[in-house]
């Protein structure tokens, strides 16, 4: 991460929800290196697991099979601050 | 469910270290799978009388992840269900008479559709999805493309979402306290081979 930094860009790191058991390695991982934005894979079962995630203290963005309105607004209930989804139809929705 | 050669696959599988020696409630068609593990726990457990083990064998300590290695757990320690990432230990698993799952990350629909490219479609080899909790949310092709038997692996807490997931996926894996409230019997049509 301060690599990236150091270039000034913005950094994003994903976490990727494989199971419960791995999580706390991967968010204690994800304290260390500090990114500026966490993208939470795959978002769509985010609003079930959302509880288990600590708070980082930044900006969550969550994709991964993300393909309903209803979906991307679960989502963003959850607490993300944004969708990221290759769903053309989703891209002009204004979830706002 | 019998995979079509004999091999049962429980509904449930609890997931533990091998040193919690989980017992399922009577009635209830659960096994264990042992995960994050080491040899020494693995070698005992294979001997102590108990539900019907599987093994996530790319997560034990002192053990390779290679040919000799599934031959030994397989052939010697006679545990039939093996899990692993690489798919030419899950068709060898095949090829020794056990049921291989290939374990399948399904992080986004591409990374899914890549995963799958390397399955080994064969007989004897389905798929562990991960997370499980993904297969409520994939597309009917998507899960057509699964071969099975599936077992969704991963944020599967609850009873009630394990029933959920039990309509598409042929078996589920859970956390020992969350597959002991499963209590009475699942009795759900099979998903399907």
């Amino acid at each position: 991460m301060p690599a990236i930094r150091n270039e000034g860009v913005t950094a994003i790191q994903r976490l990727l929800l494989v199971r419960r058991s791995h999580l706390h390695a991967a968010v204690s991982a994800m304290s260390r290196s500090a990114p500026d934005i966490l993208e939470v894979l795959p978002g769509v079962i985010l609003p079930n697991v959302v509880h288990l995630i600590p708070t980082l203290g930044v900006p969550m963005l969550a994709g991964g099979f993300v393909r309903t309105e209803a979906e991307a607004r679960a989502v963003i209930a959850a607490g993300a601050v944004g969708v990221t989804t290759s769903w053309q139809p989703l891209w002009d929705l204004d979830l706002a | 469910m019998h995979n079509g050669r004999g091999l049962h696959l429980p509904k449930i599988y609890a997931a533990e270290g091998g040193r919690l020696y989980w017992e399922a409630p009577a009635g209830l068609d659960a096994g264990v799978l042992l995960r994050d593990t080491d040899l020494p726990t693995l070698i005992h457990r294979a001997n102590v009388t108990g539900p019907e083990l599987a093994l996530d064998i790319d997560t034990v300590t002192g053990l390779g992840t290679d040919a000799a290695a599934v031959d030994f757990v397989v052939a010697r320690l006679g545990i039939a269900v093996v899990l692993t990432r690489r798919p030419q230990l899950a068709a060898l698993v095949a090829e020794l008479g056990g049921l291989g799952l290939l374990q399948v990350l399904a992080f986004d629909s591409t990374g899914l559709n890549r995963a799958l490219d390397g399955h080994p479609r064969r007989p004897g080899v389905g798929t562990a999805i991960s997370p499980g909790l993904v297969l409520a949310h994939l597309h009917p092709a998507e899960l057509a493309a699964l071969p099975r038997p599936i077992l969704a692996y991963g944020f599967v807490d609850t009873p009630e979402a394990a029933r959920a997931i039990l309509t598409t996926a042929d078996s589920v894996v859970l956390r020992p306290e969350a597959a002991s409230l499963m209590g009475a019997p699942v009795s759900l049509e099979p998903a399907g081979v």
